[in-house]
């Protein structure tokens, strides 16, 4: 093909490929950070709301337990919350899901009919799995 | 090629650059704007869940009955003039002798477009030997 200076035929359809696939990868990079941080915060979101759900439950639980122990014995009102008991240090752990895999604990001590939180937390509950690597150990 | 050629081809081929840099582009702008739009709205929830945290935390050292609004602007400052974002924050009391059990809603949302970005509910029971 016969070049004619600067506008010879071919190099704008280069030069627009060029600045369409740049723009494209900018654009795509774009969109995907913004959907990533989105989804990201999506399940802080929701990580947030099961967390205060459990919180909700343990709330609506002591107060049910004020109710039992004013009408019922002790170990009842502790069976029927579903309290781990320990007669020999007085104190009873209560679990409730947050998530799959995470568990708020709630140990109380408690006295005849009043109790205090002696602990607060969440845990996570997934199996431990050691993972072990064959390391020589100097030894032929 | 003669010169004629030349022209009629040069211009054939902006033409098909023009289109096809058009068609391109339209989809190339769509992805920005959807990447800027998704981000301002993940700002925005980022937003919205610390501060619904921190009136549930609020709520938890503070026993009340009283439902009630509060008024934030761009930055999260809280005012009364222009805001941006609100909170409804919502309690229901249920008394148990001397002892009260409060379940609250707290609701962020933007308050131009009454669009909700976050809700949070939870629960608290305040005893009277507690000192609450």
């Amino acid at each position: 093909m016969k070049k004619n200076g600067i506008f010879s035929t071919g190099i704008t359809s280069l030069v627009m490929i060029l600045v369409v696939l740049a723009l494209s990868i900018f654009g795509i990079l774009t969109y995907l950070s913004g959907r990533n941080d989105y989804l990201l915060t999506c399940r802080n979101g929701d990580s947030v709301q099961q967390y205060y759900e459990a919180v909700g439950k343990k709330e609506a639980m002591l107060q049910q337990l004020d109710v039992l122990l004013e009408t019922s014995s002790m170990e009842q009102a502790l069976e029927q919350l579903g309290f781990s008991w320990e007669p020999e240090t007085g104190r009873a752990t209560w679990s409730c899901p947050v998530r799959e895999n995470c568990s708020y604990i709630l140990t109380l001590k408690i006295d005849g009919k009043s109790w205090e939180v002696l602990s607060e937390y969440t845990e996570n509950t997934q199996p431990w799995q050691e993972e072990t690597i064959e390391i020589w150990s100097g030894e032929e | 090629m003669n010169r004629s050629g030349f022209w009629q081809s040069f211009f054939m081929e902006m033409a098909m650059v023009i289109l096809f840099f058009s068609i391109a582009l339209a989809v190339i702008v769509r992805l920005f704007s959807q990447g800027a739009i998704l981000s301002e709205q993940s700002k925005d929830m980022s937003g919205a869940i610390l501060a619904a945290q921190t009136v549930a935390q609020t709520l938890e050292r503070s026993e009340t009955d009283q439902s009630y609004t509060l008024y934030y602007d761009e930055n999260w400052n809280m005012t009364w003039e222009n805001p941006y974002y609100a909170i409804q924050v919502d309690v229901q009391a249920a008394p148990n002798g001397i002892n009260v059990l409060c379940s609250y809603s707290i609701e962020v949302y933007l308050y131009r477009q009454d669009r909700p970005l976050f809700q949070l509910q939870s629960q608290k029971y305040f005893r009277q030997e507690d000192g609450l």
